[in-house]
């Protein structure tokens, strides 16, 4: 219902997701009428804080959560014009790792520690393409390469408690890209590296997706990361979008109050001021207990009686969509406020 | 125990800079760290016997003032958190000594220290792990004073709501156990907890890397207020340069156990001159999408797997890293000398463990810009002109053919292997 006007049907296209947790504090909306889409070729970050349903929007597409206690209440994910939530576990599984790849958080506990790199490649491509023993592990060894693993010969015979922690996520990116995917999602993959390793693994993503056009589906916490990697946004808060624009728009028009604040609040690198940091206040309210209405309207600075009820996410500038009741006023602030900075 | 009276007053820098004048000059020091060195062994084999040794910490020297912050940045397994574990003999050093107003906490007996601990505290990064979960809040922040001063019953309690309120936390939340509150709220009873006893120095060990974004201002801010009300000295160990930035008097960065780079915060950030300081700065990514194309430094290295401070590399410790050392022809006292850390001529406080300090001269192009149309220059690669980080110091002739290290030009880069 929220789809935004693009051009070419895009390759994957999220529609009203709502995943559901049954707890024993009762049923925690984790994913709650979440919607966007990613064209071919582009990539879309998901940003949010723990627990604003980001992951779970991320795990809900391959259905990689154990259900129960999830339930996929409700929503469509159209991928190359399939809904993957009607395809049978068989048709599923072919879709997992071969046209959708995914990389986890941890590179550690992703690999199995006791077979070879090698063997784990291998799996994957067998699984997908077909080919002897010997094409899968010229094929690993070829993936190895590609996202520049040192010695590759050497790896593929390795287990991965031999590896440093940036080497198995480049080992986990070679696994999901060695079957060609169209769509690989990223669920915080830097986020267990140091930085220098991080800028690294963020060049191979950037270079891979460029070379092969694949789209990306890149979730994070890192506003960072969000404005090297992303071509378009969607902020989530309380298992809701509540803004979606093209990077570029979002970073210099934030239109949300919550994205304001996320924005205003970040110590950064390339700051010199020494002056106190705004902050939002409160904290993220648990899955189970959100606010009726808008969900973020017990921190937020414009919260009004409109606010007790939800607002729709709505298109306020080409491809920029706000679900905030107040975001006419909300833009007004704060072109008052950057006008009285830039004055002063 | 005034705060205020400063017992050692600045001499001259330790080790490194015999002409280097601390920054936190005139209100004196609180702390001199003076070669401080930790190495962990590494047993194994039938009977324990030690094998190898970790030098986490490997000489590092420096000096904190009254009501300052040092920050101590570094990736993991640089040695940042062992020195502030060391510096409070949390952990006792190898070597070297930690004068904390002249008396040296190292040599200190067990009386001398349990006095000690009043005045040094710390704050943990976990705010989950470092609670005791069968404790309420009020027996956490009450558990030092306790210990150190006489306040009993209705006094105590009273006292522990008053830190209470001051950390931004409600007393009414005293009887709460750990697991009622959020992880910023946790930190809050981390932070209220180190102030009880009214310390001059507490050790922030990445006191907002386990907190999500809009939390880690709240903390921030909160460091930032108690720091001024009570005038505390902190040493500030993290790994996220955009919160060292906004709070640090002065920088240092840690690489292998050593200190490679250390320099008032603005100077540090503007016109780095350690390679390592230049990598690990333009590894972070800036939350500014115009600034994507701009130039960056990357490490040489060939598949991610950092040296250990168990195996230091000879000579240099970054040198297999180094993009300058790479772009300079590999040069053999790189390979052969190790550097020391030596002041800069133009800038005595500022000082560098490299042998060619002179010739990183790039941060400016990244970090201190913030107009749209520098940058933007500078993404279709015009690196070759810095800005001067203000300074006029001679600008080296040598690599001027090429830029003076690797662009961020992926292809090439990684062929150069």
């Amino acid at each position: 219902m929220t789809k935004p006007a693009e051009e070419n049907q895009p390759l994957l296209s999220v529609e009203n997701l709502r995943t559901y947790f049954d707890t024993e504090a009762g049923v925690a909306k984790a994913v709650d009428g979440v919607s966007f889409s990613i064209p071919e070729g582009k990539t879309l970050a998901v940003v949010g804080e723990s627990g604003c349903g980001k992951t779970v929007t991320a795990l809900s597409i391959l259905q990689l959560i154990p259900q129960p206690p999830a339930r996929i209440v409700s929503g469509a994910i159209r991928f190359a014009g399939r809904n993957l939530l009607e395809l049978s576990p068989e048709e599923l599984r072919k879709i997992r790792g071969g046209d959708i790849a995914m990389i986890f958080q941890e590179p550690g506990t992703s690999l199995n520690p006791v077979f070879t790199i090698g063997y784990q490649i291998e799996e994957a491509i067998r699984l997908h393409r077909h080919l002897s023993p010997r094409e899968a592990r010229a094929e690993a060894l070829r993936s190895l390469k590609a996202v520049q693993v040192s010695d590759p010969e050497r790896r593929l015979d390795q287990y991965p408690h031999e590896l440093s922690g940036g080497m198995k996520q480049r080992v986990m990116i070679a696994m999901a890209l060695s079957c060609n995917p169209r769509l690989l999602i990223a669920d915080e993959p830097t986020t267990a590296v140091d930085v220098t390793i991080q800028a690294r693994i963020l060049d191979l993503l950037r270079e891979t997706q460029a070379e092969r056009g694949m789209s990306v589906l890149m979730i994070t916490h890192d506003l960072g990361v969000v404005a090297e990697m992303a071509d378009e946004v969607a902020v989530m808060y309380g298992g809701k979008v509540i803004e979606r624009a093209s990077v570029y728009d979002l970073f210099d028009h934030p239109r949300h109050p919550y994205t304001i604040g996320l924005f205003a609040s970040l110590p950064r690198v390339d700051d010199t001021s020494k002056g106190r940091l705004a902050t939002i206040e409160g904290t993220v309210p648990p899955a189970t207990h959100f606010p009726a209405g808008c969900r973020f309207r017990d921190r937020c600075p414009w919260a009004s009686e409109a606010c007790l009820e939800e607002p729709p996410l709505e298109e306020v500038s080409e491809g920029h969509w706000v679900a905030c009741w107040n975001r006419d006023q909300v833009a007004q602030d704060r072109a008052a406020r950057e006008g009285a900075t830039a004055n002063a | 125990m005034t705060t205020k009276t400063p017992h050692s007053t600045p001499a001259t820098s330790p080790q490194p800079a015999p002409d280097a004048k601390p920054s936190q000059n005139g209100d004196g020091m609180l702390l001199d760290v003076q070669h401080l060195v930790k190495h962990f062994p590494v047993r194994g084999g039938l009977f324990s016997t030690v094998r190898e040794w970790v030098k986490a910490v490997d000489d590092v020297s420096f000096r904190l003032g009254v009501g300052k912050t040092l920050g101590l940045v570094g990736e993991s397994g640089c040695g940042k958190t062992t020195v502030g574990r060391t510096v409070l003999r949390l952990i006792s050093a190898t070597g070297g000594r930690v004068l904390f107003r002249g008396t040296d906490v190292l040599a200190m007996g067990r009386k001398e220290l349990l006095g000690l601990r009043e005045q040094m505290q710390i704050i943990f990064q976990d705010p989950y792990g470092s609670l005791n979960p069968r404790m309420t809040v009020g027996q956490i922040i009450g558990e030092p004073l306790l210990l150190h001063t006489t306040l009993r019953g209705k006094a105590l309690r009273d006292a522990v709501s008053e830190l209470l309120e001051q950390v931004g936390l409600k007393s009414y939340m005293i009887d709460r156990y750990p697991h009622e509150f959020s992880g910023g709220q946790r930190q809050r009873i981390g932070v209220a907890r180190a102030i009880a006893l009214k310390p001059s120095f507490i050790v922030c060990d990445e006191p907002t890397s386990a907190l999500d974004v809009s939390i880690r201002a709240q903390v921030v801010n909160l460091l930032q207020d108690l720091q001024q009300e009570r005038n505390l000295s902190y040493l500030m160990i993290s790994h996220d340069l955009g919160v060292v930035r906004h709070i640090s008097d002065e920088v240092a960065v840690m690489y292998l156990g050593k200190i490679v780079e250390q320099a008032p915060t603005e100077m540090l950030y503007s016109d780095a001159r350690h390679p390592y300081t230049e990598v690990l700065l333009s590894a972070i990514p800036i939350p500014n999408p115009k600034l994507r194309a701009a130039a960056r430094i990357r490490t040489m290295d060939t598949d991610d797997s950092v040296p250990s401070p168990i195996n230091v590399p000879p000579g240099c410790a970054f040198h297999p890293r180094c993009p300058l050392y790479a772009s300079k022809g590999k040069p053999e006292e790189c390979r052969v000398t190790p550097p020391e850390l030596l002041p800069l001529k133009t800038h005595p406080e500022h000082l560098v463990r490299c042998h060619f300090p002179d010739e990183m001269r790039f941060s400016a192009t990244r970090h201190t810009l913030k107009t749209e149309v520098a940058v933007e220059g500078d993404a279709k690669g015009s690196p070759s002109a810095p800005p001067s980080g203000g300074d006029a110091s001679p600008s080296n002739p040598q690599p001027s053919a090429t830029a003076p290290f690797p662009q961020k030009s992926p292809k090439s880069k990684r062929k150069g292997k």
